[in-house]
């Protein structure tokens, strides 16, 4: 029962209540015996209509009542088109729109006119618009109701985008808090011809500051000043082949490569990603024993996810060798962005900054400068973005493991490019209070790689770590689990030495005997 | 009763403890008067009550509580041999929503034999659209939700390979928005239940990594308000039942850890009526079976544990069923590791 609050009664409203109650289950009954009767006959009539009209009107939520009059009106409109078209059809409109009122979410009431709409060919979409607008002014957040008018807008070519535009401008105007409206914005913009940002960005920010604390224009904002952005082409970034293993790692995730992705000339390659996920930036294949046989041998590769590593289609490369590397940036927000697009971002976060020095304990404007920051240049703006952050855990802790992890997540992206931390061979990340360790594809070459004294909560990322001799997670919040037990001892085929201690119920006898063996425990 | 604010609530202090017992006995007791106003009125999805009370039950390993004779009976009375569907009472029609609370108890009983399972996968089957999508029945509904329903019915059959799932995935992905999340068909704004019927698929279909979790994951822990509890949209208030839609998303996500977990389970508590048992959308409100089954959900997801160590049984954030009768199917869905790993 959505938002209807407990009564108490007294006796005699009870007794009263229950009366009322009895005799609404009783006609409730009778009619549906009588609908069931009548539709077991075939006696889809008019009389029909006005029975399941008097139980629907009552709840309009018994689709079964709805297919019935759809039925019933079908027969209707075969009997006499002329008369569905003029009498029938506004009479069915006027009864949802009736229902409606009463219960305004009603799918059953909703989707009935929608059926009528396309069984008239979209005869009368203009007046459904008008009562749609009339509808969504009742409750401007009524998802059927913007459904309903999508749906409309969908199959008429009567209302352009520009109109549609307007719209949601009016809507917002009259109430900026209306998420509703906004998210109709991201789905009207890539249909325009005209160059919108500069309007949509004023609109924002007199949204902005009207109401600071509302969500609903800070995350458009986001999200419009990102759709701005080209995303990257997936590409290969990173390529070893060894007696061993095969790892290509790709700048954005992709489906398990094909033989026209990357062919190699080695027979028998299977690829894997570290978690079996379906889309990964890293893929492992082992490579059959005795396949490769000299050292100095050289492997061919070729394939449409090649030609940035090798320019060039086709390339022999040596074994062992790492071929390629990665980009100095890490996903659209973090690449170097043309000048007008780093002006019009600095314009953005000079109002943002305004206002959250106006404001400096409501948390949407910090996070819009953190992420501004972190667009214009993640690099030189390391001490306000860390500054920010610390803000936001300060006044938001709801989400503070939220905001751990995206800690986690710039920490290591400042690691990454920090070649005293992070070189050919050893990666330091002890002691960083990282939760998460974001981009382990990066560390897929790596053969020492110290991950201790931090707060790691799971094992899951190690699984990248195909390369690594060395592992250190000591000192972290890693539970014993299945998962951990899987990575280390299953995905990780180059560990010599293992540095576990300090995290609860570690030990060696969670090891298969063979590993324990094999692998030096501490 | 719960001061009100426009949007968010503030709550009575303290929450009441798990009154597990009661809750027990507020669902057996709910349906014994067939005559009863609210049991008629609802007729319409009693399929799905039905699926409500029961899980709600299991979780509380008080199945026995309900003759499972009676519940067979009643789910053979409600299905249409010509289509294969189920409807949610004698003499509705069927539909897919309640084809998969059918099949849902039919799983929860281990009775696959009740009827034809073979004409349910037709059902289904028949009902797929060729951009992916799914019909709700043959009247022409689509909606996100009835892919949900389709997929997890045929999983839960061990037929997924009756329908395109590759084009199921499609479909998911084409309902996504610029928050990152889900709405009810191409287009349609962001909302957590719709959130929960996409990411569900994805999970069941094995596709859950073609997400963006690090932006959905942030708007969904962003439903969480001051009250501790979850609304379905910005700047909506605050029901049970987003306690279940949003902290299912999440753990399919492996981003559980993102919202307050302590004060999501104190806005749930707050949620229950002392005196009848179950549980509300709001403290103060109405009780019924649905708000009680994604009251109990949501807590057992968490591995709530009162003071007397009275605990649920495991919940498959996916299937809103007990974890030991999707062990025993065998099924696996995917759950992605977080951490940033994913």
């Amino acid at each position: 029962m959505h938002g209807r609050q407990r009564v108490e009664l007294s006796p005699e409203e009870e007794a009263k209540k229950q009366k009322e109650r009895e005799a609404k289950v009783a006609a409730y009954q009778f009619a549906m015996k009588k609908i069931i009767e009548k539709r077991s006959k075939g006696e889809l009539d008019s009389q029909m209509l006005s029975i399941t009209g008097q139980v629907l009107a009552a709840n309009p939520d018994i689709s079964t009542l709805w297919n019935i009059r759809k039925d019933t009106l079908e027969k209707l409109k075969k009997a006499d088109l002329s008369d569905f078209m003029d009498t029938v059809v506004p009479k069915e409109l006027e009864f949802s729109a009736f229902c409606l009122k009463s219960n305004p979410k009603s799918y059953g009431a909703w989707y009935h006119r929608c059926w009528l709409m396309k069984e008239t060919e979209f005869a009368r979409v203009e007046e459904e618009l008008n009562h749609c607008s009339k509808f969504l002014t009742y409750d401007d957040r009524n998802f059927h109701g913007w459904d309903y008018r999508r749906f409309l807008l969908d199959n008429c070519s009567l209302v352009t985008f520009e109109e549609e535009l307007q719209f949601s401008t009016d809507k917002i105007s009259s109430n900026f808090s209306n998420f509703s409206s906004w998210h109709l914005r991201s789905k009207i913009l890539p249909h325009l011809s005209k160059d919108y940002l500069e309007e949509e960005l004023e609109l924002i920010r007199n949204a902005a500051f009207t109401d600071p604390k509302d969500q609903s224009s800070w995350l458009y904002h986001l999200w419009l000043l990102k759709s701005q952005l080209k995303k990257d082409a997936p590409q290969l970034r990173v390529l070893q082949v060894s007696k061993v293993h095969v790892i290509a790692c790709f700048n954005v995730p992709v489906p398990m490569p094909s033989m026209d992705d990357i062919r190699i000339e080695i027979p028998g390659i299977i690829w894997k990603s570290p978690l079996n996920s379906g889309r990964s930036k890293l893929w492992i294949a082992n490579t059959p024993a005795d396949a490769i046989k000299d050292s100095d041998v050289q492997v061919s590769v070729s394939g449409k996810y090649i030609k940035e590593l090798f320019s060039s289609d086709s390339m022999g490369i040596e074994l062992d060798k790492l071929h390629g590397k990665f980009d100095s940036y890490f996903d659209e927000d973090t690449k170097p962005k043309t000048p007008a697009f780093d002006k019009l971002l600095r314009e953005e976060l000079a109002w943002v900054e305004e206002l959250h020095e106006l404001e400096p304990e409501i948390k949407w404007p910090i996070y819009t400068a953190m992420t501004l920051l972190r667009m214009i240049n993640f690099v030189e703006f390391k001490p306000q973005i860390t500054e920010y952050l610390d803000k936001l855990q300060k006044i938001d802790p709801k989400r503070t493991n939220y905001y751990n992890d995206l800690r986690s997540k710039f920490v290591i992206e400042w690691i990454l490019l920090d070649k005293a931390k992070v070189d050919e061979e050893i990666v330091d990340l002890s002691g960083l209070e990282l939760t998460s360790i974001y981009y382990p594809e990066r560390f897929c070459y790596h053969r020492v790689i110290d991950c201790s004294r931090n707060k790691l909560k799971n094992a899951a990322s190690l699984a990248s770590f195909v390369n690594c001799h060395m592992l250190d997670i000591s000192n972290n919040q890693i539970p014993v689990n299945l998962t951990l037990v899987k990575v280390l001892q299953g995905l990780l085929p180059n560990l010599k030495c293992i540095k576990s201690s300090g995290n609860q119920g570690f030990g060696v006898s969670m090891f298969s005997k063979e590993f324990a063996d094999s692998v030096k425990i501490v | 009763m719960a001061a009100s604010l426009s949007t968010d609530i503030i709550l009575p202090n303290p929450p009441p403890d798990l009154l597990l017992p009661k809750h027990a006995e507020f669902l057996s007791r709910y349906g014994t008067s067939k005559e009863d106003y609210e049991y008629c009125m609802t007729e319409f999805l009693r399929m799905s009550g039905m699926y409500w009370g029961l899980t709600a039950l299991s979780l509380m390993d008080k199945l026995d509580s309900v003759p499972p004779s009676d519940v067979i009976a009643f789910i053979q009375d409600c299905f249409d041999e010509t289509t294969g569907g189920f409807s949610p009472a004698k003499d509705h029609d069927p539909h897919v929503l309640y084809t998969l609370s059918a099949v849902q108890i039919i799983a929860m009983y281990d009775e696959f034999k009740a009827v034809d399972c073979s004409k349910i996968v037709s059902f289904i089957q028949s009902l797929q659209q060729a951009d992916g999508s799914f019909f709700g029945d043959q009247y022409g509904e689509v909606d996100i939700r009835f892919s949900f329903c389709a997929v997890a019915t045929l999983s839960l059959l061990k037929k997924l390979d009756a329908i395109n799932a590759r084009k199921a995935a499609d479909f998911i992905l084409s309902c996504q928005n610029f928050d990152g999340g889900f709405g009810s068909k191409p287009g349609s704004e962001s909302h957590a239940g719709l959130i929960y019927c996409a990411v569900g698929t994805l999970s069941i279909l094995k596709e859950v990594d073609r997400i963006n979790s690090d932006l959905l994951g942030w708007w969904l822990c962003e439903r969480q308000l001051k009250s501790g509890g979850f609304n379905g949209r910005p700047e909506k208030l605050p029901d049970v039942c987003y306690s279940w839609w949003v902290l299912a998303s999440l753990t399919i996500l492996g981003r559980q850890d993102w919202i307050d977990q302590k004060a999501l389970i104190k806005f749930i508590l707050s949620c229950q009526d002392t005196s009848t048992g179950g549980f509300a959308d709001r403290p103060g409100d109405v009780v019924d079976p649905f708000h009680t089954l994604f009251g109990l959900g949501a807590l057992s997801l968490l591995g709530y544990q009162d003071e007397k160590l009275l605990k649920l049984k495991k919940i498959n954030p996916v299937f809103c069923m007990s974890q030991d009768i999707i062990d025993k199917l065998e099924i696996e869905v995917q759950i992605l590791p977080g951490g940033g790993a994913s």
